[in-house]
């Protein structure tokens, strides 16, 4: 049995082994910075800044890919497809008609959730897509591969099944800052009042202006406004809502104190939906 | 020419009113004359400026079974213009009041079935009701009730001292000289910069009154619930066809001004199909955002597309046929 040497190296005293561990982690951690740091640095000029986005689903082999991620480049109009199916992520370039492959190692995720691709980032060809009336179809390794519209949410929603649906409203969500002074307000303010806003999951407008009412309502939990969301179809007639809540288009957000409706709130008011709350409420 | 009755002067008088017609009547006659004759031409004046729209319309109406959409569309508009002309001219003869009795019933059929349509719950074309075009925006109801009362009742008097026996020629003349030459400035429309003259889009407009649609049966839209972002700042609308080649072969330019910076913010608007939209995002790779919105909203804005509009101080500023000059609004971009 060998008995260690307490002068070996092997045996330093317990303080040098922590400041080394110590050392060593910082190091690490710096390491670890700089590439973050580096990688959003060397971000691509056109792939990058992709958001969530929840206009489409994913198949592969004929059946919905589960826990399918689909990010949306603005400046490029790409699209960039993260799944655990996928080995590497799949890049749609819009522009191109082509569908590419990128190493997950030059896929960068920013703190707010966007994705960069790494200048230095290669790709292989997948060869083109083919656009037919409402889905995109191409081969992934042989597989038949496809993106296509999500069929639209319907009826009442809660804001996390919204997010659910589309990741994209979260996004938008958490960089809407609403008006703190109109919060107050409304935060303070007696009655109970209830908001429900009807949307359509397939209008761009909406799915620019419903997150920002899902912000003001999660700042306001707790304060006596309750705020729910009602899905209706792209046909917008299809459901009766429409004709008995005299609906002329979505987004409309209709505000109720008790049972009483008090007012409504359109497109353009629902862009500072707090400040427009606060408005119907004074004068309700 | 027995112009004087009673010893008063009647320039207005056929040569064969019956001397019996009191003056009364004769005038009554003369200013139902004048007032249909004021509202054909107002009518045909919205269809000279875009006869292609007005031959939409005979084709969405069903008219155009003997003949052709077009075809129909010059000769509706040949009679509106001389019958018109010929009426504002107090030409009461008979000869012009039937045909003017037949265009009126016509018009009249036209919007009351409209109307019905309406009122039973069959989806109706409503962006340019009636026949005044795209000039006026009227619901259903509105146009019934307008071309009736404006229709009828001035023909009833133009009938009460109607002139038979033979023309009164120079006026005919002079009718025809006038109808010819509209039906020149509709042939020649297309191709000249009438588009202020003939939508409802024009600088000095609200965008955001834009409007189609009745309330009554919650179809109406205005163009804020498209693009409520038209209330601040500066923005460059294009209304546009996403299935038409040639719009779609200046993606790569309109991509280069949307990044641009320090220019106002581009949005395109279409009435195109879900699947259009679908095929123009993934053939064409477009970065700008594109808002739909319904054909009865953006029809009455346009004669042909691409159109575009600037709006500053949430007022139109300045339209375009077509594309813009993307050089001269400070944009990066340039059109070849």
């Amino acid at each position: 049995m060998m008995r260690r040497d307490p002068a070996s190296p092997k045996t330093l005293p317990r303080t040098f082994r922590t400041v080394a561990v110590v050392a060593l982690l910082g190091l690490i951690q710096a390491f670890t910075a700089s590439m973050a740091a580096a990688q959003a640095a060397q971000a691509d000029a056109l792939f990058q800044d992709f958001r969530p986005s929840g206009d489409f689903l994913f198949e592969l082999g004929g059946s919905e890919v589960d826990g399918a991620e689909i990010y949306r480049s603005e400046r490029s109009g790409a699209y960039l497809i993260l799944a655990p199916a996928l080995k590497s992520p799949l890049l749609i370039n819009t522009r191109g008609g082509t569908v590419e492959t990128v190493s997950l190692l030059k896929v960068a995720r920013r703190d707010n959730g966007a994705i960069d691709l790494l200048a230095d980032a290669s790709f292989d060809s997948m060869g083109q897509f083919q656009v037919g009336a409402q889905e995109l179809t191409f081969q992934v390794k042989g597989q038949a591969a496809k993106l296509k519209p999500k069929p639209p949410l319907l009826g009442f929603q809660t804001a996390a099944s919204l997010v659910d649906y589309n990741p994209s409203y979260g996004f938008k969500s958490k960089s809407y800052a609403p008006d703190a002074t109109s919060l107050r307000a409304l935060a303070a303010q007696g009655k109970d009042v209830k908001v429900r806003v009807y949307f359509g999951t397939w209008c761009p407008v909406c799915s620019r202006l419903v997150p920002k009412v899902m912000r003001v309502a999660e700042e306001l939990e707790g304060s006596k406004l309750s705020f729910e969301y009602y899905g209706l179809p792209r046909q917008m007639a299809d459901d009766p809502v429409t004709d008995e809540q005299k609906l002329n288009g979505v987004p409309t957000a209709v505000v109720f104190v008790g049972e009483k409706e008090v007012g409504r709130l359109g497109g353009r008011e629902l862009n500072l939906p707090e400040s427009s709350l606060q408005k119907i409420l004074a004068g309700s | 020419m027995r112009r004087f009755v009673d010893g008063d002067y009647h320039p207005d008088m056929d040569a064969d009113t019956p001397q019996s017609t009191s003056p009364w009547r004769r005038w009554a006659s003369v200013a139902g004359c004048v007032v249909l004759g004021a509202v054909l031409l107002f009518a045909a004046w919205a269809k000279v400026l875009d006869p292609a729209a007005f031959a939409d319309k005979i084709r969405s109406e069903g008219l155009d079974i003997v003949l052709s959409g077009e075809a129909v569309a010059w000769i509706a508009l040949f009679l509106e213009l001389f019958l018109g002309a010929a009426l504002l001219l107090a030409v009461r003869h008979r000869t012009i009041l039937w045909p003017t009795a037949a265009l009126v019933a016509f018009f009249v059929f036209l919007t009351s079935r409209t109307y019905w349509r309406f009122l039973a719950g069959v989806e109706v074309d409503d962006g340019s009701c009636g026949c005044f075009g795209k000039l006026v925006e009227r619901t259903p109801e509105e146009a019934f009730w307008q071309d009736l009362l404006l229709l009828v009742p001035p023909l009833a008097l133009a009938f009460l001292a109607r002139a038979a026996g033979s023309l009164p020629r120079w006026r005919l003349i002079v009718a025809g000289i006038f109808t010819a030459g509209m039906l020149g400035l509709a042939w020649k429309a297309p191709e000249l910069p009438l588009d202020n003259l003939a939508t409802r889009l024009k600088p000095g407009v609200d965008p955001v009154a834009l409007c189609a649609g009745s309330e009554d049966d919650g179809s109406r839209t205005c163009l804020d619930a498209i693009l409520p972002e038209l209330r601040e700042g500066e923005h460059l609308v294009i209304l546009a066809d996403l299935g038409d080649d040639s719009f779609a072969s200046h993606v790569e330019t309109l991509n280069e001004y949307y990044w641009s910076e320090g220019v106002p913010a581009l949005w395109v608007v279409t009435a195109s199909t879900e699947e259009e939209l679908f095929q123009f995002r993934f053939t064409h790779g477009p970065t700008f955002e594109i808002r739909e919105a319904p054909a009865a909203l953006l029809s009455p804005l346009y004669r042909t597309l691409p159109r575009t509009f600037s709006v500053q101080g949430s007022r139109v500023a300045e339209t375009w046929s077509g594309l813009p000059p993307f050089e001269e609004l400070g944009g990066s971009a340039a059109l070849e």
